[in-house]
């Protein structure tokens, strides 16, 4: 008898489970959704290359930098000689001499435009050999600020350097190095 | 004798309960039944869930759940950034202020999943380049981020509130900015010919897509951390006044 009782009892618990199973079930479904959107541009990289350019009249020599590249950038210009050489710059407004040395350009050089209206003139002295006097010009690329216009000439990074990933033979050699 | 009764006992109970469970199904079935008459139909705002991607205040993207049915629309970002003839500009902020609308007719939680990356055919991402220079001006607010879930590629933020039916997120970010460092990384190639050895020199990012995804997760509040984690697989705890917050996760 008792035997008969627990089976009753188990099997109408098997039913109540059965039943609260089908209830449950959709309880555990939860009221989700998703959406996605993507995009995105291309970016356009180049090297900046500018042309020097030199002209010598009694003993002034002009200098001009040309932007013959695609991107716009900033120019400077510095002018080594012998101690005993006398270099006297001239330079219009466009042109602020810094405290290294160089003579930067005020505006950013645009591709196709060229920066001038800078002259050295050079006092030789007593000296009567040949002597060299090596004009150097530098560029950097323009850099730009968070609202998109060009920072100015004293924002200008010239220490910036190219983090360079060889492929081909160096890389080999420096493999076989390591 | 009374092993017989027992037997119709159980037999009766068992009739019972598939009686029960009978009646479970044709209760939901009547109620279709009788749901319309003939001279009018009845609308019923059942509870459905919806939410819509906002980019600078416009929809690109939503999903909803609409008469029984989903309402789909799926849009494109970052289309205005550039004008016509714009080359894009590293250094330069973009406006792309991000934020999600709840398009439903239920409150619920939200969340953003944005992937960034570097593409040359516009299909696989490039590995070897930095997601990190695509920036991001991340707002903060009522926006925090799971660190746990974070990656060079991935960051996972959710909306602290409950997003009430109507309602906007605060934007998630505001700006967009690729780092000027892209144009710092060059690849040098040393090529041996006949004349001598040639060096090719490139910017590694030059003619690569930058790529920006935000996927937007919504889930009900009701028995909100449970949802959570059915849905989103994150362990959740809501405060009282209805705060989500994850365990061991930070702020922006």
């Amino acid at each position: 008898m008792k035997n008969e009782q627990k089976k009753i009892l188990g099997l109408t618990a098997a039913a109540f489970l059965l039943t609260a199973g089908v209830c449950v079930r959709p309880a555990l479904a939860y009221f989700t959704t998703h959406v996605s959107a993507s995009g995105g541009h291309e970016l356009q990289l180049d090297f900046t290359t500018t042309v020097p350019k030199e002209e010598v009249r009694q003993w002034v020599k002009y200098l001009a930098v040309e932007n013959t590249g695609t991107e716009a950038c900033y120019v400077r210009v510095k002018a080594f000689a012998g101690e005993d050489i006398g270099l006297t710059w001239t330079a219009d407004g466009n042109w602020a001499e810094g405290p290294d040395g160089y003579w930067y350009y005020r505006e950013l050089v645009v591709p196709g435009s060229t920066a001038e209206g800078i002259s050295i003139k050079v006092d030789k002295g007593i000296r009567e050999e040949d002597f060299n006097v090596i004009v150097v010009q530098e560029c950097a690329p323009a850099s730009y600020g968070e609202d998109g216009e060009p920072l100015g000439w004293e924002q200008a990074d010239w220490t910036g350097k190219a983090d360079v990933v060889k492929d081909g033979a160096e890389a080999e050699d420096r493999g076989n190095e390591g | 004798m009374k092993r017989k009764k027992s037997l119709n006992r159980t037999f009766l109970l068992f009739a019972a309960s598939a009686v029960l469970l009978l009646m479970s199904t044709v209760g939901s079935t009547r109620a279709a039944l009788t749901y319309r008459s003939e001279n009018y139909d009845m609308k019923f705002d059942v509870s459905s869930i919806g939410v819509t991607l906002l980019e600078n205040g416009e929809p690109v993207s939503r999903r909803d759940y609409v008469d029984d049915g989903w309402q789909e629309e799926t849009g494109e970002l970052l289309t205005e950034m550039l004008g016509e003839d714009e080359s894009l500009v590293p250094g330069r902020s973009y406006e792309e202020r991000l934020s999600v609308r709840n398009s439903g007719s239920i409150d619920s939680y939200v969340r953003v999943t944005l992937y960034r990356g570097w593409t040359k055919d516009g299909e696989n991402m490039d590995t070897e380049l930095s997601p990190g220079l695509i920036g991001l001006d991340l707002a903060g607010g009522d926006w925090f981020e799971d660190p746990s879930a974070a990656t060079s590629e991935r960051m996972v933020f959710y909306y602290r509130n409950i997003l009430q039916s109507g309602q906007e997120t605060s934007p998630l970010c505001t700006a967009l900015r690729i780092d000027p460092a892209v144009a710092r990384k060059v690849s040098e190639t040393r090529t041996e010919t006949a004349e001598g050895t040639v060096i090719t020199t490139s910017f590694a990012y030059d003619g690569y897509r930058f790529y920006l995804k935000a996927e937007v997760d919504a889930v009900q509040t009701h028995n909100a951390a449970e949802a959570v984690k059915s849905a989103w697989g994150v362990d959740a705890e809501v405060a009282e006044d209805g705060t989500l917050s994850l365990k061991s996760a930070s702020g922006l």
